[in-house]
């Protein structure tokens, strides 16, 4: 085993806690723009965070991403990092972190009305380790996510660990993914208090019928849930390439687009969403291809 | 060159044009007399390829009467030409012929009035614009109203006592009072006028007509059918649309100069086109020097085509906007446009005794001409800048005219004391949904939130306003909602989460009156 994995490994097994909730997509810029339709993606480091498989589709790659969601309600950010190892082996390490803060503190007064007696935060960070493996053709790819999250909401602390199992097949004009996420996963608070997180299915296709565009869509299942997002991406451009597609078709219907700029070797990514209720989603990131 | 040989050579271009045609096939041809006093014979005319019928027409159609305005010493002919003239080639070699004023095709003119709406409360524009209050307001002058339409069917029961009689004209086949219309008792008719054509009635078989002046005075309080704004007011029924909505700017111009002759104060023009003929716009003009206040439907195309008379200078452009005071889905636009009032699903008197919808501008501008006649007929030295300005001084968007919607909508408590110098007394609940109300202290309680549930309160000064509570997750899910309306003070609303994880979610409230609405948010989280 190399020495990298062996570090790796031992930082996985010395900072795990637990947490609670998936993040989704609020952390990925080119995932977000693409409604989440990513299950039979292979843009990389953002699709791992929903099929692991797709990290085999990374040399080197280093990533940022910051979003401020509906207005400046809260942010995220995320760092991430993946590298091959040899032809066929893939890690990759990411820590998205969702932070609100100005949550007001509030009683009851003496007269049954509500006072506010202060401000408190929530703040998740997750660790997440991707591990993938594709096969000497390139046509099937599998990896997983090794997961652990830790959340502090007002004066209580909550650590989860979880796994994701995800697997592609890949072709020149097709992709097909399935994935399973938060694979025993339980939020554990310090408060005794446990929350299952429900384990998520989610299919996907991919199809690409030339080299500028490609159709995506995926369906997410969970026990009591089944939902369906859609995506176009669209490479206008050798440097530009636009996102679109609608997250939750049956549900909130959410409409997102975005654009990657590649200026000298940088990729500069935008996402935006409005919902009608709370406002707009900017997200930005930037990646750079190591190689 | 004399006179005659000059309208010969017009005439022997008519002749010799053999083209081919679309519709309109009239034209109108005014002639400069450079003689004083020179008639014209028309003798020659009557042989020819092109034209049909050459009838000479004036606007001031009383053989004995003299309006120098229009009339002076210029002569205007209406000329029917066959189905395949070139009708452009025609105009444009016409135009060239020396004393030749203009040269038109007639232009048609049809109404502005859209689908009947069952589906809407009858007249619910009193309240919901607080024109109860326009009708409630004691007319002290009789007003003519002229209604320049389809007619009116001035044997309906809530019109009837609205209708103006012309008691120097009974109805006995003579022209009694001299003005050029035998038996315009209760009525005028101009269809066909311009043609020649002998209608003689001016009842309404459309129904359009009779629509827009049961808005403008349907009887109040005769236990019968519904209430016009200006019940005092009296409708000269000028016809000359005929039973498919349908007539010509020439017959519209001749109505509208009967209509400011017979002494009507205000002229309601609920229909148009795209094309003026100058004698539309001749006649517009006569009835403004005559201090007239002309109101007219700005158009259902909604678009910024312009029509005709409401793109006129002068001229009350009016359009059409729904319950809710947004722009009606069919109302034209554009920078002509002035005001815009309720024109969506309209109760009024129709045919035969009956009652039914119609939406359109032409009933926003029938709303219109109603309220400015109301208030003529409570101070008769009103002038048309003085309540034109009022208009504006008391509209939604007096400071930023705009494209879309004019100067918007009125306020009518702003405009009543403007006009008339009595300040409105607003009933209770228009009070409550016109001010502007407080809303304070918007939070749940407690947050963080146990598992015994949390309260939303917040604070407001206004009963019976409708609230809404959402509950959001993180990505802009939906997670609960809540309805209810307001007491005045501490609200509350109580809230047991259950299977929602813990964490951090959004809410949104919003607090909303008729015309007003006001939202805050927050964050709540649940351990």
């Amino acid at each position: 085993m190399s020495h990298y994995i062996k570090v790796i490994l031992v930082l996985f097994v010395l900072s795990t806690t637990l947490f609670s909730n998936s993040f989704q997509d609020s952390t990925l810029v080119e995932g977000f723009a693409k409604a989440y339709a990513i299950t039979a993606d292979n843009s990389g480091l953002e699709t791992a965070q929903k099929n692991p498989a797709a990290i085999t589709f990374t040399k080197q790659q280093f990533s940022t991403t910051y979003t401020s969601y509906f207005d400046d309600a809260y942010k995220t950010v995320n760092i991430a990092y993946a590298k091959s190892i040899g032809n066929s082996f893939y890690l990759g390490f990411q820590i998205p972190t969702r932070l609100i803060s100005d949550i007001p503190e509030t009683i009851a007064d003496g007269n049954g009305e509500g006072f506010q007696i202060g401000t408190f935060s929530d703040t998740t960070v997750e660790g997440v380790l991707s591990v993938g493996v594709k096969s000497k053709n390139n046509k099937l790819r599998f990896g997983s996510n090794f997961k652990t999250r830790y959340q502090k909401l007002y004066s209580q602390t909550g650590t989860k660990i979880g796994l994701d199992l995800g697997a592609q097949y890949y072709s020149k004009h097709i992709t097909l993914g399935a994935s399973l996420q938060e694979i025993g996963s339980i939020m554990k608070w310090d408060t005794g208090k446990n929350e299952n997180i429900p384990l998520i299915t989610n299919l996907g296709i991919a199809i690409r019928p030339n080299k500028i565009v490609t159709f995506l869509a995926d369906t997410s299942l969970t026990k009591t849930t089944v939902d369906i997002n859609t995506a176009i991406s669209w490479k206008m451009h050798d440097q530009l390439t636009i996102n679109g597609g609608i997250k939750e078709l049956l549900k909130t219907q959410r409409l997102s687009v975005g654009l990657n700029l590649l200026l000298g070797g940088v990729y500069l990514d935008y996402a935006y969403s409005q919902n009608n209720y709370l406002g707009s989603i900017h997200k930005v990131g930037v990646r750079i291809n190591v190689f | 060159m004399s006179f005659k040989k000059i309208i010969g050579g017009v005439l022997i271009l008519l002749l010799s044009c053999t083209v081919i045609s679309a519709s309109p096939i009239k034209v109108i041809i005014k002639i400069s007399n450079q003689v004083r006093g020179k008639t014209f014979s028309n003798s020659s005319l009557f042989s020819n390829n092109s034209i049909t019928q050459i009838n000479e027409f004036s606007l001031d159609f009383k053989t004995n009467s003299v309006n120098q305005s229009l009339v002076n010493q210029d002569t205007t002919f209406l000329i029917d030409l066959k189905d395949d003239t070139q009708l452009d080639t025609f105009i444009e070699e016409a135009k060239h012929f020396e004393n030749v004023i203009y040269v038109e095709p007639v232009y048609p003119v049809s109404v502005f009035s859209g689908t009947n709406d069952p589906f809407y409360n009858k007249q619910y524009y009193l309240s919901k614009d607080k024109l109860q209050h326009i009708v409630d307001l004691e007319p002290i002058h009789e007003i003519i109203v002229a209604v320049l339409d389809t007619g009116v069917d001035v044997r309906h029961l809530d019109l009837e006592e609205s209708i103006y009689i012309n008691e120097n004209d009974p109805i006995n086949g003579i022209d009694d009072d001299g003005n050029g219309l035998i038996d315009d008792y209760n009525g005028a008719n101009f269809l066909g006028k311009s043609e020649g054509l002998g209608i003689t009635s001016s009842l309404d078989l459309h129904g359009h007509g009779t629509h827009i002046s049961g808005i403008i005075a349907a009887q109040s309080n005769n236990a019968e059918g519904i209430t016009g704004l200006n019940s005092k007011a009296k409708i000269l029924n000028v016809r000359f649309l005929n039973q498919f909505g349908r007539g010509n700017q020439v017959d519209a111009a001749a109505a509208i100069v009967y209509a400011t002759n017979a002494g009507a104060k205000v002229i309601n023009c609920s229909w148009g086109y795209f094309q003026a003929n100058t004698i539309l716009e001749d006649a517009i003009n006569y009835a403004l020097s005559k201090d007239v206040i002309i109101i007219a439907a700005i158009g259902n195309t909604n678009t910024n085509l312009k029509e005709y008379p409401a793109a006129f200078e002068g001229v009350i452009s009016i359009g059409s906007v729904g319950e809710e005071n947004k722009r009606s889905s069919f109302s034209s636009f554009g920078d002509h446009l002035d005001f815009q009032l309720c024109g969506e699903s309209i109760y009024s008197p129709i045919l035969n005794d009956k009652y039914g919808y119609k939406s359109g501008t032409s009933q926003s501008a029938a709303i219109m001409t109603g309220m400015v006649s109301k208030f003529l007929s409570i101070n008769p030295l009103l002038n048309q800048t003085i309540i034109f300005d009022a208009f504006v001084v008391s509209s939604s968007l007096k400071d930023q005219k705009s494209y879309k919607e004019g100067y918007g909508t009125i306020d009518i408590q702003k405009l009543v004391p403007l006009l008339t110098g009595q300040e409105l007394q607003l009933l209770e609940n228009e009070i409550t949904e016109s001010k502007t109300f407080t809303l304070n202290r918007v939070m749940n309680y407690p947050n963080p939130v146990p598992s015994s549930g949390t309260t939303f309160g917040f604070e407001t000064d206004t009963i019976d306003l409708t609230y809404t509570l959402r509950v959001f997750n993180l990505l802009g899910g939906l997670e609960t909602k809540f309805q209810g309306r307001t007491v005045n003070g501490y609200n509350k609303v109580e809230w047991t989460p259950s299977r929602l994880f813990s964490g951090t979610y959004l809410y949104l409230l919003d607090v909303s009156s008729q015309t007003k609405s006001k939202t805050k948010r927050g964050k709540l989280s649940i351990l």
